[in-house]
């Protein structure tokens, strides 16, 4: 008797399954057997396959059956479908196709896998166990064998050609790649970067989070730009690595900026050798470690840095603390990590903006940003409920979370403090009133923005110098440092200071002005960028 | 034109197989007595890449080799880069590709001479099945552009064809490997960017019924070490081609 071909045999299965099967259940069915296929494929990638979840349901017989119909799903309806929706994964695990030898029990399995070796195979293998005993064609010998097909999934390989042709012929020199470009100090650090590379040569700006970039249309004139998260929502992280990386081996631009993409640090991981053997220079933007409530430092760097330390030509930091904290950690020579202080402009700012206030009236005193736990409200909670004569006047949006939530609550009790929600812009809040000080909290961070939008706007800023990149700004001459960023006590004595003698706090107000307008003017900028990309020819 | 000296060249790479450099030399005369039943003229050229001295010994003394074979010591240390020295010594008008530790069908030599002299040059010729044993056992059947459709926006994920061919030697005389050296470059998988470069070109890939490479699976093999170095292929001539410029190649022979 002549056995059934690997084709008759699908046939068979595909005239079983569709005869069960409804048309109007179809497409239906097709979607929930592809999230299973990727739970699958997900499991088979992280070796999940042998835990006993999936030890259960690739040895049931209700779960082998779901794996024929979404086998039969996947092949025949969806390969020969117009191939625009095709699910996002790229090759099925061989675990789908036949169970393990384990499962293979009865008769009837035995026969079934056997068939997979076709006749002239098994007299090969016979052929080869004369110098290989092992290789004997016996019955446990052929049932390990499966199936393999390939899963020609189009999707990836479509997106990458439609932004392929949309990036050829613009001559792209330089990429730049973030997560999204939305209101804030990053973000216009990245139109920053993107300005200065676009006046050297053509440069395309890639977005890699599926999130709006409302502030994409201020890239500089004649920068392409490119929604890729947007684009690539529907592919798996794999396949989004496949695709950017390719693109940037095939563009071949001589830099690529990394603007805290995390998904541009995995591909840097992944594929920096080779992208540097093509003739990129790697850059990354760095802006402070995070840090969680138990003291741990975390962040991009952390995470990142151990492996691709090689590969990285230059790290780009806005504040000096954590240039050095990164050279010092990592051992990295002084020409691969350079302070470029992002512009801020200062010239719509003049003394005029300073406070007017007499100490005789009771004192204002500002916080602006964005309402976090990270902001340590627990310390602006105190240092309100110490000083009850100064009024508190606190812009941002709230983040969600309960902790964040039960400080807003306190802080909307305390009779001094009004909260006024999210803002569009400093300059907005700034001129809504005098305020004496600029009251600065947080538990880490880089060089922020807002501390820069005071010092513009002439007001007196109290802030811890130690934490993150602060100490750039924050010193005896420019600001009313508080000795322990961690203590409330610290902060009342600065801000009291402050407070004590507005002379003073105008003329330290003077000079974080002068340091804002002298050290982060756009000539600055562009002159540490001339010298932080020597080399890059 | 010049006439060349034989049929086929088999280009065997060895590096450390050891005892099973000679399990597939003993397999490569099963091919070559095939052949000479069909009347196909052929040599056999061993590339000793970076070999060890046992394996070099067991290569060199093996029954099978005949007096026109070459044994070539080289220092290349690279898949591709072997290969093409393997084809500078080659005679024979076409060319069939071998790794040192693998198997083929008795049959693969006069299949896959059948289907390329019978039609055009401007093709791969690869075994219809791709049955890998050891670490990991599956039956694969290769896609034949002439049968099935292969989309080539797929190939940006996957590959596939294998790294063992059958081809004329004036195209892999055109076309040489690329070097890889993925642990000094990143770049990895030679034979998918020969065959992505082939297909920009306007190549097909084809396979000679009845015929089956059997590949040994090893937990350490060439692949897995391409992945652990998290390999990717170099730049390609198939992604830098626009939409109008698909599938209009054609082959400059």
């Amino acid at each position: 008797m002549s056995s059934f071909s690997e084709a008759e045999r699908e046939r068979a299965l595909d005239r079983r399954v569709a005869s069960v099967l409804p048309e109007r259940k179809r497409d239906r069915w097709l979607q929930r057997f592809a999230d299973l296929y990727r739970e699958l494929v997900d499991a088979a990638r992280s070796n999940d396959l042998a835990s006993s979840r999936w030890r259960f349901r690739l040895l049931s017989t209700t779960w082998r059956i779901k794996f024929a119909i979404m086998r039969h799903l996947l092949r025949v309806h969806r390969f020969k479908a117009s191939n625009e929706e095709a699910p996002a994964v790229v090759e099925p695990p061989p675990a789908v196709v036949a169970p393990p030898p384990a499962v293979v029990e009865s008769h009837k399995e035995a026969e079934r896998t056997e068939r997979l070796l076709l006749p002239w195979m098994i007299e090969d293998f016979k052929r080869f166990a004369g110098n290989e005993p092992t290789l004997w064609p016996d019955g446990e010998f052929v049932s390990r064998f499966s199936s393999y097909k390939p899963y020609f999934n189009r999707a990836p390989g479509q997106l990458y050609f439609h932004l392929y042709s949309l990036l050829a012929d613009a001559k792209i020199e330089t990429v730049v790649l973030c997560p999204w470009l939305k209101r804030g100090g990053g973000d216009k650090g990245a139109l920053q970067f993107v300005e200065y590379y676009a006046k050297r040569g053509g440069v395309a700006l890639i977005t890699t989070l599926d999130a709006d970039s409302p502030w994409l249309e201020k890239a500089y004139k004649g920068v392409q730009t490119i929604e890729f998260g947007k684009l690539a929502r529907d592919l798996s992280e794999d396949e989004r690595i496949a695709i950017l990386t390719r693109l940037l081996l095939e563009l071949a631009p001589r830099i690529v900026h990394n603007m805290n993409s995390d998904l541009v640090w995995r591909c840097f991981s992944r594929h920096g050798k080779a992208l540097r053997s093509n003739g990129a220079k790697l850059v990354v933007s760095l802006f402070g470690d995070e840090v969680d409530p138990s003291g741990r430092h975390f962040g991009y760097a952390i995470t990142y840095m151990p492996q691709v330390r090689n590969f990285i030509d230059l790290a780009i930091f806005d504040n000096a603390p954590y240039r050095d904290t990164i050279r010092r950690r990592y051992r990295l020579p002084e020409h691969r990590v350079r302070r470029v202080p992002f512009w801020h402009e200062t010239a719509p700012f003049t003394r005029e903006h300073a406070s007017t206030v007499s100490p005789a009236e009771r004192a204002s005193v500002l916080w602006a940003g964005r309402l976090t736990e990270s902001k340590r409200l627990d310390i602006l909670f105190a240092v309100a409920q110490a000083c009850r004569d100064v009024e508190f006047h606190v812009f941002g949006e709230s983040d969600a979370g309960a902790s964040v939530a039960m400080w807003r609550n306190q802080l909307a009790e305390l009779p001094n403090v009004r909260l006024h929600g999210a803002y569009d812009s400093f300059h907005s809040i700034a001129e809504r009133r005098s305020y004496r000080a600029f009251l600065y909290t947080t538990a880490f961070d880089g060089l922020p923005n807002v501390l820069l939008e005071a010092a513009c706007h002439w007001l007196p800023i109290v802030a811890p110098p130690e934490i993150g990149g602060l100490a750039d700004m924050i010193g005896p001459e420019t600001a009313f440092p508080v000795d322990d960023g961690a203590d409330a006590h610290s902060y009342v004595d600065a801000l009291c200071r402050c407070l004590a003698d507005p002379t003073e706090a105008m003329r330290r107000a003077q000079n974080a002005f002068e340091l804002v307008r002298d050290g982060h003017s756009r000539e600055t900028f562009n002159a540490a960028m001339d010298v932080a990309l020597v080399g890059f020819g | 034109m010049s006439v060349a000296a034989v049929d086929v060249s088999l280009i065997a790479t060895f590096h450390r197989e050891s005892y099973l450099a000679g399990w597939t030399l003993d397999n490569l005369s099963d091919l070559r007595r095939e052949a000479d039943a069909v009347g196909i003229s052929h040599e056999l050229i061993c590339m000793l890449d970076k070999a060890d001295d046992e394996t070099a010994e067991i290569v060199r003394d093996h029954v099978g080799l005949r007096k026109q074979d070459q044994v070539v010591h080289v220092d290349c240390g690279d898949a591709g880069l072997n290969r093409n020295e393997g084809v500078a010594r080659a005679r024979g008008e076409f060319v069939a590709t071998f790794d040192g530790d693998d198997y083929f069908s008795r049959n693969w030599l006069s299949a896959a001479y059948r289907v390329l002299a019978a039609g055009s040059r401007a093709r791969v010729v690869l075994p219809a099945y791709l049955v890998s044993f050891g670490a990991e056992s599956h039956v694969y059947e290769i896609p034949d552009q002439e049968k099935v459709v292969v989309p080539e926006e797929a190939l940006l994920t996957i590959h596939p064809w294998i790294s063992t061919a059958f081809i004329a030697k004036r195209v892999l005389e055109q076309w040489p490997y690329q070097s890889t050296r993925v642990e000094e470059t990143g770049f990895a998988y030679e034979d998918w960017h020969w065959n992505l470069e082939m297909v920009a070109h306007g190549y097909k890939f084809v396979t000679a019924p009845g015929t089956a490479r059997y590949y040994r699976r090893q937990a350490d093999s060439l692949l897995t070490r391409a992945t652990k170095g998290q390999g990717i292929i170099r730049p390609n001539a198939l992604f830098r081609r626009r939409p109008n410029e698909r599938s209009n190649a054609k082959p400059n022979l």
